[in-house]
C-alpha cells in the first residue's frame, strides 16, 4: 500500500523530467543508421509470419537511411521462459547465421529444428560499416573506427496447432499526403529535388510553419487485424480471447511526427491520420530537401510489413 | 509559590502550592518577544476538607493527597484532579473543597495567565490517646545510650546550564507530615535544612522560569545529606518529559527511558525547522539513521530498511502514508501533535509486524483552558485551519483541515496540447480530536482523521493513439477510540478501537491498473502493572482485520526494489481479482526490571499470526540501559522482528500464497551524554540481518516471488543537540550517519541496497533573534542514491521498442546531495491574536541535484533528471 506513495513520487519525477526528456533525441526522425523492422519470410507463403519447425526461414532487415551497408551475424535459439530481463537462451544455439556482404536491406536464412517449439529467440548484432563479431563472452560488436552497432533481438512463435500468425499487409493500403495521392518514390535524388517534384511518388510539399503540419493518412483493413489466444496469469491462470491491434511506427529523415506510433484497435475508426512538422526553415535548401518516410505495421506477435514514401520539401 | 499549615480541628491541612511552569502557549508566546515576569498564584480564600470523622485515619497516622489544580486567570479553579491519592473518602473531600479555592491568579509582566500548581490536603487521625504506662519499663540500655540523632539536608539549586539559582524557595516536608520546612537559596543556589529527624522527606524547589522539582529524600541519624538539583526551564520541551497539562500549563512527570534508542521530537521545535514549512514530521528526515527520500516519493527509510519494512502509527493505529503527494507536506497537522516518538530499531514488543523502525505520533489533547482557540495557516501551497474549545468540564475539542491548491493552477501551466488534467494535484487531510475527562481515573479519546491525494490526468489521445491515463489516488479516513482506565497508582489500562477505510488506485493507462479498497479493524487493549518498584509488566492484544477487495491488471508482480524495470513486453499480463481480508492477531508481554538502580532491562516476547500465509512470528528482544555516570548512560539491545510479506506479494493469481513471514535480528549499542539540559551527545552503532526477504523468482516466473533473499545493514549515527532553552538563544541539532545496507537476491552477490546511502548529514539551527524575530537554516549533505548503470541497449524489432542492458545492479552512484533551506519569521501579538509571518525557502542555492536519469528512445543519450528547484514558501499564521 505505501507503494502508493512512491508512484505519486515516480509521477512527479516524470513530471519533472519531461523538460529533460525534450532535449534528448526523439524517435521519429533518423538522425543515425537504424534497424527499423525485420520481417519473416517462409518459402510458398509469404504472409505466414509464423514458421513450423523443420521450416526455412529469410529475415529480411529494414534499415535507415537508404543505402546504408549494413552486414550482420545472429544465432538463433530455443527461448528460455521468462517475464523479466533480457532474452535468454535455453541451452546452446541451434544456429548461426555467418555475416553475409554488405547490404542496404541484409537478410539471412535459418533452419528451424524438427523438434522445437513455443519461441525461437533470434538475437545477434547489425553492423552499418563495420565487422560483425560473435565473441564467446559478453555481447557482439562492430569492429570498425565509424561503425554503427546494433544489437538486435526478436521472439520468434513457432506455429501451434492453432491457424498461424500472417503479417499484416500494406499491399492494398493507399497513403495520402495532405489529402493527395503519396506512392512508393522512385529513387528520388537525394539533393536538389526541386526539378523532379511534383508526382505521386515525389509531393512537392511547400514548407509551412509549426502550426501548418501536413496530414499523413492512410487506409487499414480490418482483415489484418486477426484474433488469437492469450495466457493471463491470475488464479487461476486463463486464456483469453483476442484480437490483434495494429501498431504503425513512422519515422521520417527531416521534420517530426506529431506522435510516435499510431494505433489501429477500433474498426470503426476513420483512416488512422499523423501529422508530420515540416524541418526548420534553414534546413531547407533553395533546391529542395528529400524527405523519405517509412511506415512499418507490426501486429505485436511477430507480423510485420513496411512500406517508404518521400516527399520534396521546397522553400 | 508559598507553603501554609492550617490547623483546624482534628485536620492539619498542609498546603503546598508548586508552580509547576507556565504554559506552553503563554510562556513561548512571551519568549518570542522577550523574558517575561512570571508571578506564581497565590492562595487567597482556603476552604476545608472534611470527612466524616469516623473517616478519619487511625490515632497518630495522616492521609495525604496531592492535587493537581488549574488556575484559570481569574482565580478560580477550573480543574482538580488527584496526583497522589490517598483512597476515598479523602480525595473525593479533597478535590471538592480544591474546587471552591479562590487564588490570586499567576501573571506574566502583569497580566493574568492560567497555571497548573500541585496542592496538598493532610487529613491527620485523633492525637493518641496517652495513656500512663501502669509500670515504666527500665530504658533498654540501647535506647538510652542512642537517642536518635538529627540529620541534615542541603544542597544546591542549579540551572541547565549549571548555573546557580538564587532565591529559589525550598521545601522539605516529612512523609509522615510531622516536619514542614521552608528556605531559600543563597546566592550560590544552595540552601541547609539542619536538625531534621530522620525519615522521609518530600523536597520540593521551585523558581520562577524554571519548573518545579519533586523529590523524595531519606534523612539518616546523624548525617547530612548533600544533594544537587538541576531544574529544567519553564519553556524547556525535553524529549524525556510528557507534558502533563492542557495548553496553557505544563507540569511533568519524568518518564523514564525504557527502549535502547528513542528519539522523542516536540511539537514547539518541530515546528520552527527551516525547509520544513513548519511541517513538524518532516524533521524526521533530518534524524541520524534516516535516509533521504527520492524527490517526491516521501518514503520513510530507516536504518537502510525498505520503506514499506517501517510502519507510521498515530497513538498505537498504523496509517498508510505519512506524506501527501510530492512528499513537501505530512499528512497531520502539526498543531495537533504532542509529538513524535521515533524508533529506529529495536523497539518494544507493543509494536511488531515491521522489520524496519516505528514513527508514532502523539496527538495533543485540544485546550480546555480558554473559550475558543484557532489558528489559520496560508501558505503558497496550501492553507489550514484549527479550531479548539472546551465543551464542558473535562471535555474539549478539536478541529482541523487542510487542502492544497494546486489544482487551481496546476491546468494553467501544464502543455495543453500534450495533456488534459482531469483532477490535477490536490491532496487535503483533516483531523478531530475529541478528549474527555469523565473522572480521575478515566480517559476517553476519539480521533477521527484522514487524508486524500489524487492526481488524474489524461495525455492527449485520439482514434489512432490510445489515450494514457495516469491516475493516482490514495484516501484513507479513520475513527478510532481511545479508554484509559486507572485503576491504582500502579494498575493501568488502555483500550483503542479503531476502523475506518483506505482507498488505493493505481491506473497507467491500459497497460496497469491496481484498485484496492480495504477496511483495517484495529483492537488495541494494553495492560500496564508495577509488581514492585524494580519490576513493571506491560502485556496486550494487537489486533487487525482487514476485509480487501482488489484487482489487478498489468505485467506480471516482480521484484521492484534492487531490479530496474525489465519487464519483457511480450510477457503475458496477470489480472486477478481478490476478494478477502488479512488477519493478523498479535500479543505480547514485556517487563521492566532494575535490579540495580543505574541498570534498566526491558525484556519482551511477541506472538503474530498471520491468516493470510497461515504462519506465525515469534520475537524475543531486550534492551538495555546502564547509567554509569551521572551523565552517562550506555545502553544497547537484541531483538528479532518479524513482518508478514506485502500484501501483492501473496495475493493469489499476483504471488505466492506460501511465503513466510520476514525476519531481521537488530542489534545495537551505544552511549549518551547529557552534561547539562541544553546538550546532548549521542552515539551508537548497530547491525541487522534479514532472513527469508521475499524476492522475485529468477525470470520473474510463477510463483513470482520467494523467500530466497537476505541483507545486512550496518552503520554508526552520532547527533548532538541543543535543546530550547530560554537563556540560549540557539537550539536545533547535527546528526551523521555513516551506513552501508546491502541485499543478496536467490543465489547472486551482495549488492548495494536501492536507498543505500553511506553518508548523511544534517545540520538545523533555529536562532531567537529577539523581538519576535526567528530564523534559522538547515542544511543536508548527503550520499546519492545508488543505481544500475545502462551499458547498451537491444533493439527489440517485435515491439519496436529498446531496451536497456543494465550494468550490475546499483554500481554506481549519483552525486552527492546537497541542499540549504533558510526560515525566517516574525511574530506579533496583537490583543488576543498572534500572527506569525513566515518565509521558508527550500534550496535557496537551487542545487541541481541528480535525482534520476532520463534517457533517449535507443539509451544512447542520457541527460540528469534535477530534484526540487528553489521553492519559497510564503505564508501567514494567525492564532487565537
Amino acid at each position: 500500500m505505501r507503494r502508493a506513495t512512491a508512484w505519486l513520487g515516480l509521477a512527479a519525477v516524470a513530471l519533472g523530467a519531461a523538460g529533460c526528456i525534450d532535449d534528448l533525441p526523439s524517435g521519429v526522425r533518423i538522425e543515425r543508421p537504424r534497424v527499423l523492422a525485420v520481417r519473416v519470410r517462409i518459402d510458398g507463403e509469404p504472409q505466414r509470419a509464423q514458421p513450423r519447425p523443420g521450416e526455412t526461414i529469410t529475415l529480411r532487415w529494414l534499415t535507415a537511411p537508404e543505402g546504408g551497408a549494413w552486414t550482420g551475424a545472429l544465432t538463433a535459439c530455443v527461448a528460455a521462459p521468462g517475464n523479466t530481463g533480457l532474452p535468454r537462451c535455453m541451452g546452446e544455439p541451434f544456429a548461426i547465421a555467418p555475416p553475409g556482404p554488405p547490404s542496404a536491406r541484409p537478410t539471412f536464412t535459418l533452419t528451424m529444428p524438427e523438434d522445437a517449439a513455443g519461441e525461437v529467440l533470434i538475437g545477434g548484432v547489425l553492423c552499418e560499416g563495420g565487422t560483425p563479431a560473435l565473441p564467446e563472452d559478453g555481447l557482439p560488436t562492430c569492429e570498425g573506427e565509424s561503425a554503427t552497432t546494433e544489437l538486435v533481438t526478436f521472439d520468434l512463435s513457432l506455429a501451434t496447432d492453432q491457424p498461424p500468425n500472417r503479417h499484416p499487409s500494406w499491399d492494398d493500403e493507399t497513403f495520402m499526403l495532405d489529402g493527395v495521392t503519396w506512392t512508393a518514390p522512385d529513387d528520388p535524388p537525394a539533393t536538389g529535388c526541386a526539378e523532379a517534384a511534383g508526382g505521386a511518388a515525389l509531393p512537392r510539399v511547400p514548407r509551412r510553419g509549426e502550426e501548418e503540419p501536413s496530414a499523413v493518412r492512410f487506409s487499414s483493413s480490418p482483415d489484418d487485424r486477426e484474433a488469437f489466444e492469450e495466457l493471463v496469469y491470475g488464479d487461476p491462470p486463463s486464456i483469453e480471447e483476442m484480437r490483434e491491434e495494429l501498431l504503425v511506427s513512422h519515422v521520417a529523415t527531416a521534420g517530426l511526427f506529431s506522435r510516435l506510433s499510431t494505433e489501429v484497435f477500433d474498426d470503426d475508426a476513420p483512416a488512422p491520420e499523423v501529422s508530420w512538422r515540416h524541418p526548420d526553415a534553414e534546413d531547407v535548401p533553395d533546391d529542395g530537401l528529400t524527405v523519405r518516410f517509412w511506415f512499418v505495421v507490426r501486429d505485436g506477435r511477430g507480423g510485420m510489413d513496411w512500406v517508404e514514401r518521400a516527399a520534396c520539401v521546397v522553400p | 509559590m508559598s507553603e501554609r499549615v492550617v490547623r483546624a480541628g482534628g485536620v492539619r491541612l498542609v498546603l503546598l502550592v508548586l508552580l509547576a511552569s507556565l504554559g506552553i502557549t503563554a510562556a513561548a508566546r512571551a519568549q518570542e518577544a522577550s523574558e517575561p515576569q512570571l508571578t506564581p498564584p497565590e492562595l487567597e480564600d482556603f476552604v476545608e476538607a472534611e470527612v466524616a470523622p469516623e473517616a478519619l485515619p487511625p490515632p497518630g497516622e495522616t492521609a495525604e493527597v496531592v492535587l493537581t489544580l488549574l488556575i484559570a486567570p481569574d482565580g478560580t479553579v477550573r480543574e482538580a484532579e488527584v496526583f497522589r491519592s490517598a483512597g476515598e473518602p479523602f480525595d473525593a473531600a479533597a478535590v471538592a473543597a480544591a474546587r471552591q479555592l479562590t487564588f490570586r491568579p499567576a501573571s506574566r509582566d502583569g497580566e493574568a495567565i492560567p497555571a497548573r500548581i500541585r496542592f496538598r490536603y493532610a487529613f491527620d487521625g485523633p492525637e493518641p490517646v496517652r495513656e500512663e504506662p501502669e509500670a515504666p519499663e527500665e530504658p533498654s540500655e540501647e535506647a538510652a545510650t542512642t537517642p536518635a540523632r538529627p540529620g541534615a539536608l542541603g544542597g544546591r539549586a542549579l540551572a541547565p546550564e549549571g548555573e546557580p539559582i538564587a532565591g529559589a524557595q525550598v521545601f522539605a516536608d516529612a512523609t509522615d507530615g510531622s516536619v514542614s520546612r521552608q528556605g531559600e537559596t543563597d546566592a550560590d543556589g544552595a540552601f541547609t535544612f539542619e536538625d531534621l529527624p530522620p525519615g522521609d522527606y518530600l523536597l520540593s524547589v521551585v523558581a520562577d522560569g524554571f519548573e518545579a522539582l519533586d523529590a523524595t529524600e531519606t534523612v539518616a541519624p546523624g548525617e547530612a545529606l548533600e544533594l544537587t538539583y538541576r531544574l529544567v526551564a519553564a519553556e524547556d520541551e525535553d524529549d524525556d518529559e510528557a507534558p502533563h497539562a492542557e495548553l496553557g500549563v505544563t507540569a511533568r512527570v519524568e518518564r523514564p527511558r525504557r527502549e535502547a534508542t528513542r528519539r522523542t521530537l516536540q511539537r514547539d521545535v518541530l515546528t520552527r525547522i527551516p525547509g520544513t514549512r513548519g511541517d513538524a514530521l518532516r524533521v524526521v528526515e533530518l534524524l541520524p539513521g534516516v535516509a533521504r527520500p527520492a524527490f517526491g516519493t516521501g518514503a520513510l527509510i530507516i536504518r537502510g530498511a525498505a520503506p514499506g519494512d517501517s510502519e507510521v502509527f498515530v497513538n498505537g493505529v498504523s496509517v498508510p502514508l505519512l506524506y501527501h503527494f510530492g512528499g513537501l507536506t505530512s499528512f497531520y497537522n502539526s498543531r495537533l501533535l504532542e509529538r513524535i516518538d521515533f524508533y529506529p530499531g529495536n523497539f518494544s514488543v507493543r509494536y511488531g509486524r515491521r522489520i524496519g523502525g516505528i514513527l508514532e505520533v502523539e496527538p495533543r489533547e485540544p485546550a480546555t483552558d480558554r473559550d475558543f482557540g484557532g489558528i489559520l495557516d496560508i501558505n503558497l501551497l496550501d492553507s489550514s485551519l484549527l479550531i479548539e474549545t472546551p465543551l464542558w468540564e473535562n471535555a474539549s475539542l478539536a478541529l482541523a483541515a487542510r487542502r492544497s491548491y494546486v489544482d487551481f493552477f496546476f491546468s494553467e501551466v501544464v502543455p495543453p496540447d500534450l495533456f488534459d488534467v482531469i483532477a490535477a494535484p490536490v491532496y487535503y487531510d483533516y483531523q478531530l480530536i475529541f478528549n474527555w475527562r469523565p473522572g480521575n481515573q478515566d480517559r476517553l479519546r476519539l480521533f477521527v482523521y484522514g487524508s486524500s491525494d489524487e492526481f488524474r490526468t489524461i495525455f492527449n489521445g485520439d482514434e489512432f493513439a490510445r489515450p494514457f491515463g495516469l491516475e493516482l489516488s490514495t484516501q484513507f479516513h479513520r475513527a478510532q477510540a481511545e479508554w484509559r482506565h486507572v485503576y491504582d497508582d500502579t494498575f493501568q489500562q488502555d483500550v483503542t478501537f479503531a476502523g475506518g477505510w483506505t482507498g488505493l488506485v493505481i491506473q497507467a493507462g491500459e497497460a496497469f491498473g491496481f484498485d484496492a479498497e480495504f477496511v483495517p479493524l484495529t483492537f488495541r487493549s494494553e495492560w500496564k502493572l508495577e509488581l514492585a518498584e524494580e519490576v513493571q509488566m506491560r502485556w496486550g492484544i494487537d489486533w487487525t482485520y482487514t476485509p480487501t477487495i482488489l484487482s489487478f491488471r498489468g505485467p506480471a508482480p516482480t521484484q521492484t526494489e534492487g531490479q530496474p524495470a525489465q519487464t519483457d513486453p511480450d510477457a503475458p499480463e496477470a489480472a486477478a481479482a481478490f476478494d478477502g481480508d488479512a488477519y493478523r492477531p498479535g500479543i505480547y508481554v514485556e517487563s521492566t526490571l532494575t535490579p540495580f538502580d543505574p541498570l534498566t532491562v526491558v525484556l519482551g516476547l511477541r506472538l503474530d499470526y498471520y491468516r493470510d500465509i497461515s504462519d506465525w512470528s515469534f520475537d524475543p528482544r531486550m534492551t538495555f540501559r546502564l547509567r554509569v555516570a551521572p551523565e552517562w548512560t550506555v545502553k544497547g539491545g537484541v531483538g528479532v522482528f518479524s513482518q508478514p510479506p506485502e500484501f501483492q506479494q501473496t495475493a493469489p493469481g499476483l504471488g505466492n500464497p506460501d511465503l513466510d513471514p520476514i525476519t531481521s535480528l537488530h542489534t545495537s549499542a551505544g552511549v549518551e551524554w547529557e552534561p547539562d539540559r541544553v546538550w546532548q551527545l549521542e552515539v551508537e552503532g548497530y547491525y541487522k540481518h534479514i532472513f527469508d526477504r521475499v524476492v522475485g523468482t529468477p525470470g520473474g516466473l510463477p510463483p513470482f516471488f520467494t523467500n530466497e533473499g537476505i541483507g545486512r545493514i550496518y552503520g554508526a549515527e552520532v547527533s548532538i543537540r541543543a535543546n530550547r532553552t530560554p537563556d540560549f538563544p540557539i537550539y536545533g541539532f547535527l546528526s551523521y550517519t555513516l551506513s552501508r545496507s546491502e541485499r543478496l537476491d536467490n543465489d547472486g552477490e551482495w549488492r548495494l541496497f536501492d536507498f543505500d546511502q553511506t553518508h548523511i548529514l544534517s545540520l538545523a539551527v533555529v536562532w531567537r533573534i529577539g523581538d519576535g524575530w526567528e530564523a534559522g537554516g538547515t542544511f543536508r549533505l548527503v550520499s546519492g542514491n545508488p543505481y544500475t548503470p545502462v551499458t547498451g541497449s537491444l533493439y527489440d524489432v517485435a515491439a519496436d521498442t529498446y531496451r536497456p542492458i543494465y550494468g550490475p545492479v546499483n554500481s554506481e552512484r549519483n552525486p552527492f546531495f546537497h541542499r540549504l533551506d533558510l526560515r525566517v519569521e516574525k511574530i506579533f501579538e496583537i490583543d488576543t491574536v498572534r500572527l506569525a509571518i513566515y518565509l521558508d525557502v527550500q534550496n535557496v542555492y537551487n542545487a541541481m541535484n541528480r535525482e534520476a536519469t532520463a534517457y533517449s528512445f535507443d539509451y544512447r543519450e542520457r541527460a540528469d533528471v534535477p530534484g526540487l528547484p528553489i521553492l519559497p514558501s510564503l505564508g501567514i499564521r494567525g492564532e487565537l
